[in-house]
Parts: structure tokens; C-alpha cells; sequence
């Protein structure tokens, strides 16, 4: 038995990284955390023996810029107008007035909704955004602190048609596992799902810190409820102990093995087919914790407050029920067996009921809540477990929340994450600066855990202004970005491309429903679609796949790569029709549009070779209209139009 | 040849033919100068035979995946337990295969069973949708840090020739795929369902004349300039895509695509709904040389109604599939053709709530057919009640070492990711199950 205490302690040791956060030391002025970041990377660097890329030119920074923080290439206007500004702090307004601006919100809000709605499909997707996204606009346009955001996703309840936070919940209703796991993933930046039907060979958690960490999701339960909203169903998302949901799915099997009568009763509202309780879903594959003795824990209450909470029923009456003809097994029968039984149980049963026991003791199995820093859980009167995990995920000192909340707001600003993967902390194998996460990680906190202020001194670096690496072979560029002396090039999701289209021609955002803006994007519902196109999706900070073939012929050969009315009555279609002016000062306007920059000397005198065969004088109108059409082709089907440089 | 293209070097001996040149040679040479089954296989990979006759060039094997979403009830459908009335009430039908029985949702495939490879004792530990569904498509666990590609991606990476003009992999129906760590070449080409628009394919083939010409000069120009700036690798990759672009618009999609050339009588038997056409249209691509298609069938999820849902499916899936199997021996491509249908896992033999069934994923089936299967066999055995493996557990990673050996592929090849990871293109776990290799 002390054997036993001994390893797990040890093993929940293992997986704590190894030093834990100091007292936080404040840097007030985004400037200076600038200068103070900046100065690590260059001495990281120094130390690598690699020579930083140079600085970009204000353009390219406005065009890279707005694209991370809104989302979307600025106009032609906003470059032409930075470009002319003199004003030495020009840069850092621009960066304040862009965390300000509502494209901000939208953009940030369609990231985390693509984040938290990951392990749906794509039609359910497309509804978990729709309860998502307006309300993580909100929060992200008053500048909500990811601590507060984070809880209120992870503990929210709710029972009317516009789910909020809630919507987090309700979306994996039916599969508590994939819930814990993504929840591990997002917020902590940790893979356990590995540990869900075994312990992780590589020791990072043990199968029964998985169990008691998805311990913490068992109390949900969701509901149907009947009526009619605009989003369809409407859902009470709730938290119910598991001794209470316990006994009233048995007292209904029982009533229904009885009375064979149809929909539940009893349990406050009619679930739908499939919204069962989620603890019974599919995916138990807890299998044993490893204490040994089967029910051990399910005999003890956990200090639940209700205390007109029933006892767990025993083993004996467990089995009493279970005998009964088919109903009494219904509810046992939805949870997957998917996990090898443990050797010792089946000896303890008796033979014939070892399948439905051992399910129901795999929800015994997610009744013990434990942390997964090996901290123990007190639960308080009043406090569902859902909020005690999420009151401990955002706690200045947990492991884990602010290096990952950290490491993924430097990854979508600087393209590559200061550990990487992203999406898991523990892992071995790729770590740049250290120290500087560490660090990072307590400023995040020092600063009540506020992604603008993180951000907003992420932008000002140097770092985030170098251009790409110069190495000529591709060993040397990874390497060149790896320490930050680069930054990479990325492709433009699929959101920021269908922004940006829409900027550029303003018709493609327009569909019949023009007035009813649905509230789950910043476009509406026609261009969502349009989305199927472009098969890039949002991540944080993750370099990608080529552009599908779709995207491809969409741009060589729909509508949107010709100019449309109002582009053809833009400012910079009046400037190509001037043929008075020389052709750099005609092209400008177009490519600042476009590409947000001025055309090169090498390129003006490509299009000069390109229209010369329409002889000398001024050629005629419609030659010109030609000429325009083909410039605005090439620009879009240019590979610089979607590449985040 | 498209003046964009660069000429294909892949197969100094064959030359490459443009529908035109291929029909000039037809009228000229007349019937005679036929010697293959199709016009479409013809038209796919034609050669120059020593006699000077055309001759349809040998060709790699083909991947047909009829994919079962949501998880069909596998005692409903090709693992009946007739002796067990509670498991199921639905009767069950001999098939050829003498001990074989099928339920009496599959007629036409009990029939056909004697070509068919049957896996009755597949095993996994994924039960919700997303996870099995990817384990079942990429024959690895699913790991949030990989994209790892699915069989269909893997094949058409490793067997597609270089420079086609139809895609590699084309998937039809379900939900538009996502992308993967082998690269766009091999990422599927989404087709919505057979009959529908494939949007922004001009009829015309690609944009040809001067106009043209000026808008890619142009383009290049811009290329050019943003390659000096350091992005060479991104233009390098955009230009590979609008190859592959130009050469689908090139490409015969669109006529391969119009299922009005079949008779009328095949197309009944294939059946006038989403899928059977879906699955017809599979064949039509596999014969013009796409490498690896895959039809999805939704709606087997049967948490409630399980038998009349899954009826409706299977008067869909037995028609579609024994219709593909007989077409594809007639035509002389079943032996080149690896046919594979199933699900993300089974359902629960015990009923829930009288008419529906969980998720199931300790034993579940696959069907095979062609690709160098071993034709009337079955693989593994449930105990009476279908709730255990009594014979011969495949794990899904063995499932896919057998396709690979199958496909001809080899499953170890490593390839980077993106997120430098070096992975084998099928799970090293696994073991291919000998007893259905020919």
C-alpha cells in the first residue's frame, strides 16, 4: 500500500515541470517587457551563433500586423496613410488602436471557437460556433482577462437558448472523455488522452490522474428541453452529483422495466435520444483506478452538501437490478467497454455480470476527483465540481495555464511557439528560451492574465518585426526561425482569406440576406460557406498545408478575381486610368489594395513589357479596363495575396 | 498540351496524348487499333503496344473505401446471431459461402459473398465519433499534434503517377475533408455528391489565348518579386498547385463525371440514390485512372430507431455494393481494385431502450473485395451473443498493414511532418492478417 502511495506520488512528480513559477515581477510598460523580450531572443541567439534577419519596412509591418490582430490585409488607404505618417510612435498606436478595433474581437473569438468546437464535425461545428462566438466576441471586444474567460467556459451553466460559455459543455455533452481531453489540451496545453486506457509509457500521467481529472466533468448533465428557439433545441446545461443522476436513472429503468413506459420521467424534462447523462457516454475507458478494490470508492460520499443525497447503491443490489430483464441493464449498456478489465476484478465478480459491473464501477471510477499536480481536491458547499477545476486551472500557481496561455499567444503572434508542439508542454523535444516562457508565464499572471497586455508587448519587439530568413537552404531558414532570429512565412486561414477577399471586393460579402447579419461571424452566412474553398482553418500559431486545389480554381476562375463594380469605382482604378501619370505612380494604388505595399521597380517594368504591345499613344478605354482586369487577376492568384508575411 | 505545362518526363516511352491526337489515331486505325476493355481505360494510361496497336498501359492498384458514418450495427448486417432472439429479431439469409449468413437487410451481397473477404472480429478502443472515425480512416490513434492521412491520401501519394490531371484521391459525399501532412497533392478532391456542380471547372478546359497568357505573365511578375523577397518555397509550392489546377481543368472530370454515358439498366442496378450513383461514379473514376475514391454513406449512427434506419441504409449500401463488386470483375478490374466497406466501430448487441444501439467498438466488421483479396473468406468469430471475440481479433493498425501489403505500399516509409515529427505512413504496430492475401 505505501508502495502504491509512493509510485503514484512519484509518478505525479514526474509530471510536473520542474521548477514551479516564482513571485511574479511586474513589467508595467509594454515597451520595456518589449526591450527586456527583445534582448533575450538576441542573446539567444547570439548564443546559437545565427545572425537576425533584418527588420521589415512599415508596410509589410501594417500588412502583418492587421492580419494577427484583425484578421484581415489592411486597405490601401490605411498603408498609404501609415506610410505618410511621421510620427515616431506610429507603430505602437497602430498596435493599440488595432486591440481596440471590433475586428480584433471577431477574430480572436472565431480562433477560440475554432479551438473549443475542435472535435466536432462540421455540422455540428457550424452550430457550436453560432452559440460560441457572439458571446467570445463579447468578451474579447471588453477585454475580458483569459483567467475569467477560461472559467466561465469551463464552469458555465445555463437554460435558455443562448448557451454562452455554456456552449463548451453542451457541445461534447455525449462524451465527457473528449471534453476532458481537449480541456487538458487548450487550457493547460497538456496531452492525456494517451493515459485514458493505460498509463502513458512516456510517465506523464497515470490512468487514474486521468480518471480523477475527468472526474471533475462528471457532475454535467444536459437536458433537451422541449420548446422552440431560433437556434433549434433548447438545452439546460446543469451539474447533478453522480449518486443523485445515479439513482434516479435507476429509479426510472426501474419504473420503465415495470411499467415499459416510453420517455423518462423524474428527471426534470425530457431527454432527447443520445442526451443522456454525459458521465455514461461513450468512452469509459477509465477501466480500474488503481486502487484495486472494486467499489471502494463508490461507497464513500464525497462530502457532498446535499444531504438529502442518497447512498451509492452496493455491489449486491448493483447486481440485483442488473439481473433484471433488459431495461435494468439499458443505461450500463451505453457506456462503451473498451478498456481491458482488470485482472483482479474479474476474479471478485461472479461470473455472467462481469461486463455491466465493470461499467458501472467505471462510473464509480469517475466519482474520486483529484488534480493533476497531485494537488487534492476540497470540495466546498455549494461548489460544483466543474468550477473547484477551473478555479484551479487559472490559479496563479497552477503548473501549467499560463506558460500554455503564454506560449500560445507568442505562437499566433510570432508564428511558431516558444515550445513547440503547442499543444503539449511535456514534450521533450522543442525548447527555445526557457527561461523566457518561464518568465512570460508570470507576467501573463502578474498581469491578471490579460491577453492584450501580453500582446500588446509581444508587438512591439523586434522580433516580431524581422523578415524572413535569407539562409538559402531550407535547414538554415527552420533553423533561423526555430530562435526567432526569422519569421516565418504563413499561409492566410481561411477566415483572414475570405476577409481579406471581401475588403478588396466588397460585393463577395454580400448575399441576399445582406441585412440579417448572423451573429456567430463577422461575415455572414453566405460567405461561410464560401469557406469550403479555402481549407486552411485557424490555429494557434501553427504553420500549415498548402492551399487545397479548390482554393486554387476558386481564384483562378470564379467571379471574385475579377474586379467588381465598386472596385472598378475605386480610387486606385481612377489612378490606373490616368495615363498621363508615369506607371509606378498608376500601379500604386492597385498594389497597395492588394498586397498593401508599392509595386517594385522590377515588377513595374515587367507590366511595362507586359502592356507593350499596344503601341505607342494612349491606348483606347477599353484597352485600359483590359489591362486593369488582368493586373487585379494577377494579384489575387499571386502567392503573396495569401501568404502571411 | 497546355503551353503552361511542362512536358511529362515520368515515361520517356509513352508519350502523353491529347484527347485529340488519341481520336485521330482511333479514326485512322479503326476498331483494329483497339486492344483494351475501355474506352476510358484508354483514355486513362494509353501506350504504344510493340505491334502499334494501343494498348492500355499496366496500372498500380486502386483504392474503392465505401465509408459507413456513424457506425453500422454489425448484427444487423453481416454478423447475424440467428440462436439469440434478444440480439436481434430480424431473420437471416444463407449467403454462398456455405456456414455464412448475412441478415435479410443484404440480399443481393449474400449473393455476391463468395468474392467478398469478411472481417467479423475487428477490435478497437475508440468509441466516440471523431477519434473512430479518424483511427478507421488513418490507421493510427488519433494524436491532436499530427494530421496524419488517411489510407485514401496514403495511396494516392504513394501510387498516383506524377503529372495526372485528374486528382489522385476524390472523395464523394460526406463532409469536405481536412488536410494532412502529405501535402496537397494528395489531399482529397471534394465532390459534394454524384450529379452535382463541381463549382469553378470551366467547361472549356483551362483559359487558352493571349488574354490569358498576359494575366499569367503578370502573375509570374509578381511571383518573381515576392520570391527575391524571400518567398521562394511559397511560390515554389503555389506554382505546383496551379499546375495541378490547370491540368484538372485540362482533365476529362467533367465528362468522367456524367453518369448519363452508363446504360440505363447498370445505373438502376447501382441504385438512383445519392450513394448507388455515388459509388457508380467511383468505378467511372477508378477507370479513368483516379487512384484511390471514396463514397460516404451517412446515418448509421442508430442510438434510437436502429432497425428502420438501418434497413433504409442497407436497401442502399447492398444494391451499390454487389453491383460494384459484379462491375468491376466484369470489366476485368476487380483483381487491380481494393474494395474496402465499413464503419468507425459496431453497436451494441443488447437493445437500449427497445429499438436503438450504442456505440460498439470491441468487435465490429470490415468487408474486402478485390486488390489481390482472398475471395470467400472470413476472418474471426463472435461468441453467440456478438459481445466478444471468440477467434482471430484484428487490431485496426493490422487491418491497415493489410491494406498497404494489398495496395503495394510500403508501410514503413517515413516521411517529416510538419511539426518535425518523423512518422511511417502506416502504424509499425501492426500485423497484416495473412488469411486474406491471396
Amino acid at each position: 500500500m505505501v508502495g502504491w502511495i509512493v509510485a503514484t506520488g512519484w509518478t505525479c512528480l514526474a509530471a510536473l515541470p520542474q521548477s514551479p513559477p516564482a513571485a511574479p515581477t511586474r513589467i508595467d510598460d509594454p515597451a520595456a517587457l518589449a526591450e527586456w523580450i527583445d534582448q533575450q531572443v538576441e542573446a539567444g541567439l547570439a548564443a546559437a551563433g545565427l545572425t537576425p534577419a533584418p527588420l521589415i519596412d512599415d508596410a509589410l509591418w501594417l500588412r502583418r500586423l492587421s492580419i494577427d490582430v484583425r484578421g484581415v490585409a489592411p486597405s490601401g488607404a490605411e498603408v498609404a496613410a501609415f506610410l505618410a505618417d511621421r510620427d515616431p510612435m506610429k507603430r505602437a498606436a497602430r498596435i493599440d488602436a488595432f486591440l481596440e478595433s471590433p475586428e480584433f474581437a471577431a477574430h480572436q473569438a472565431s480562433l477560440w471557437a475554432n479551438l473549443l468546437a475542435e472535435g466536432t464535425t462540421a455540422k455540428e461545428g457550424e452550430q457550436a460556433r453560432m452559440w460560441l462566438e457572439p458571446w467570445l466576441r463579447q468578451q474579447f471586444a471588453t477585454h475580458a482577462a483569459l483567467g475569467p474567460l477560461t472559467r466561465e467556459v469551463i464552469a458555465a451553466a445555463s437554460d435558455d437558448n443562448e448557451p454562452g460559455p455554456a456552449a463548451y459543455a453542451l457541445i461534447y455533452r455525449d462524451t465527457i472523455d473528449t471534453l476532458s481531453g481537449l480541456t487538458a489540451r487548450h487550457f493547460l496545453g497538456l496531452q492525456i488522452q494517451c493515459s485514458q486506457c493505460h498509463d502513458d509509457p512516456y510517465e506523464r500521467f497515470t490512468q487514474q490522474q486521468y480518471n480523477r481529472f475527468t472526474a471533475f466533468f462528471s457532475d454535467l448533465t444536459v437536458d433537451s428541453l422541449r420548446g422552440q428557439s431560433k437556434m433549434g433545441r433548447q438545452f439546460r446545461v446543469r451539474d447533478l452529483p453522480p449518486e443523485k443522476r445515479l439513482h434516479e436513472e435507476l429509479r426510472r429503468l426501474t419504473a420503465q422495466a415495470g411499467a415499459k413506459a416510453g420517455d423518462g420521467d423524474g428527471d426534470g424534462g425530457a431527454p432527447a435520444a443520445g442526451a443522456m447523462p454525459a458521465a455514461m457516454h461513450g468512452g469509459m475507458n477509465g477501466g480500474m483506478n488503481g486502487d484495486g478494490a472494486p467499489g471502494s470508492d463508490g461507497g464513500k460520499s464525497e462530502g457532498d452538501a446535499d444531504s438529502a443525497a442518497p447512498a451509492i447503491p452496493t455491489v449486491d443490489e448493483l447486481m440485483k437490478l442488473l439481473a433484471a430483464p433488459d431495461h435494468g441493464m439499458a443505461w450500463c449498456a451505453e457506456n462503451l467497454q473498451l478498456a481491458p478489465i482488470a485482472e483482479g476484478l474479474m476474479a471478485a465478480v461472479p461470473a455472467g455480470a462481469t461486463d455491466e459491473l465493470q461499467r458501472c464501477i467505471d462510473v464509480a471510477a469517475w466519482r474520486v476527483t483529484g488534480h493533476l499536480d497531485g494537488r487534492p481536491h476540497q470540495p466546498k458547499p455549494g461548489e460544483t465540481r466543474r468550477a473547484a477545476l477551473a478555479d484551479w486551472m487559472v490559479a496563479p500557481d497552477n503548473p501549467w495555464f499560463g506558460r500554455n496561455m503564454a506560449n500560445r499567444i507568442w505562437a499566433h503572434v510570432m508564428g511558431r511557439g516558444l515550445h513547440e508542439p503547442v499543444d503539449d508542454l511535456m514534450a521533450k523535444d522543442d525548447r527555445v528560451l526557457p527561461a523566457l516562457l518561464e518568465q512570460l508565464a508570470r507576467e501573463f499572471h502578474a498581469g491578471g492574465t490579460s491577453f492584450r497586455r501580453l500582446a500588446a508587448a509581444l508587438l512591439r519587439t523586434r522580433t516580431y518585426a524581422r523578415g524572413p530568413s535569407p539562409a538559402a537552404v531550407p535547414k538554415a531558414r527552420r533553423a533561423d526561425e526555430r530562435h526567432f532570429g526569422a519569421h516565418p512565412l504563413r499561409p492566410l486561414s481561411a477566415e483572414q482569406m475570405l476577409a481579406t477577399l471581401v475588403q478588396l471586393r466588397p460585393e463577395l460579402g454580400r448575399g441576399e440576406e445582406n441585412e440579417r447579419r448572423v451573429a456567430y461571424s463577422a461575415l455572414d452566412r453566405r460567405t461561410f460557406e464560401m469557406k469550403r474553398f479555402f481549407g486552411q482553418v485557424e490555429g494557434a500559431g501553427r504553420g500549415g498545408a498548402d492551399a487545397s486545389i479548390l482554393q486554387a480554381l476558386y481564384l483562378m476562375n470564379n467571379v471574385a478575381a475579377r474586379p467588381s463594380k465598386s472596385v472598378r469605382a475605386s480610387p486606385a482604378a481612377e489612378q490606373f486610368r490616368d495615363v498621363a501619370r508615369p506607371l509606378d505612380e498608376r500601379l500604386a494604388g492597385l498594389w497597395l489594395d492588394a498586397l498593401s505595399r508599392l509595386p517594385t521597380a522590377a515588377e513595374v517594368a515587367a507590366v511595362t513589357a507586359a502592356f507593350s504591345d499596344t503601341g505607342a499613344g494612349a491606348p483606347a478605354r477599353n484597352v485600359v479596363e483590359e489591362q486593369f482586369d488582368a493586373l487585379f487577376w494577377a494579384l489575387v492568384n499571386s502567392a503573396e495575396f495569401h501568404t502571411n508575411r | 498540351m497546355h503551353p503552361l505545362l511542362p512536358a511529362s518526363s515520368r515515361h520517356p516511352a509513352l508519350r502523353c496524348f491529347t484527347r485529340r491526337e488519341l481520336l485521330l489515331r482511333l479514326a485512322r486505325g479503326g476498331a483494329g487499333a483497339l486492344a483494351a476493355p475501355s474506352l476510358l481505360q484508354l483514355l486513362a494510361a494509353p501506350a504504344l503496344a510493340a505491334d502499334g496497336r494501343l494498348v492500355a498501359a499496366p496500372r498500380r492498384k486502386r483504392l474503392v473505401l465505401l465509408w459507413l458514418e456513424g457506425g453500422p450495427s454489425q448484427m444487423d448486417t453481416f454478423d447475424p446471431k440467428p440462436a439469440v432472439k434478444q440480439v436481434s429479431p430480424l431473420r437471416t439469409i444463407k449467403t454462398e459461402l456455405p456456414g455464412v449468413e448475412f441478415s435479410e437487410y443484404l440480399p443481393q451481397l449474400a449473393r455476391v459473398a463468395p468474392r467478398l473477404s469478411l472481417i467479423r472480429s475487428l477490435t478497437s478502443r475508440e468509441g466516440t465519433h471523431s477519434r473512430a472515425r479518424e483511427l478507421l480512416h488513418n490507421g493510427f490513434i488519433p494524436n491532436p499534434s499530427v494530421r496524419y492521412p488517411s489510407i485514401g491520401s496514403i495511396a494516392a501519394h504513394e501510387l498516383a503517377e506524377q503529372d495526372g490531371a485528374l486528382p489522385a484521391f476524390i472523395q464523394i459525399g460526406g463532409v469536405a475533408p481536412a488536410t494532412n501532412e502529405l501535402g496537397a497533392a494528395s489531399e482529397a478532391f471534394w465532390i459534394e455528391t454524384a450529379g452535382a456542380k463541381v463549382e469553378n471547372l470551366p467547361p472549356g478546359g483551362a483559359p487558352r489565348g493571349p488574354k490569358a497568357a498576359r494575366r499569367e505573365t503578370l502573375r509570374s511578375a509578381i511571383d518573381a518579386a515576392f520570391a527575391a523577397a524571400g518567398g521562394g518555397e511559397v511560390v515554389a509550392r503555389n506554382d505546383a498547385q496551379r499546375q495541378r489546377a490547370l491540368r484538372l481543368m485540362d482533365s476529362r472530370l467533367l465528362e468522367v463525371l456524367q453518369l448519363d454515358q452508363e446504360q440505363e439498366a447498370l445505373r438502376d442496378r447501382y441504385g438512383r440514390n445519392p450513394f448507388g450513383e455515388g459509388v457508380l461514379l467511383a468505378r467511372r473514376l477508378i477507370e479513368a485512372g483516379v487512384t484511390a475514391v471514396e463514397v460516404q454513406l451517412p446515418g448509421w449512427d442508430t442510438h434510437s430507431d436502429n432497425f428502420n434506419r438501418t434497413g433504409q441504409l442497407c436497401r442502399q449500401l447492398d444494391p451499390a455494393l454487389a453491383t460494384l463488386v459484379d462491375d468491376l470483375a466484369q470489366r476485368g478490374l476487380l483483381a487491380e481494385t481494393l474494395v474496402v466497406c465499413m464503419g468507425e466501430f459496431g453497436r451494441t448487441p443488447k437493445l437500449v431502450g427497445g429499438d436503438g444501439r450504442h456505440h460498439w467498438a470491441t468487435n465490429f466488421c470490415a468487408v474486402l473485395a478485390g486488390g489481390g483479396t482472398k475471395p470467400a473468406t472470413v476472418i474471426g468469430a463472435t461468441d453467440e451473443r456478438g459481445e466478444s471475440i471468440v477467434d482471430r481479433p484484428v487490431k485496426v493498425a493490422d487491418l491497415f498493414a493489410t491494406f498497404a501489403t494489398l495496395l503495394g505500399i510500403d508501410g514503413k516509409r517515413e516521411y517529416t511532418t510538419t511539426t518535425d515529427r518523423t512518422i511511417t505512413l502506416i502504424d509499425p504496430d501492426g500485423k497484416p492478417v495473412r488469411e486474406l492475401l491471396a
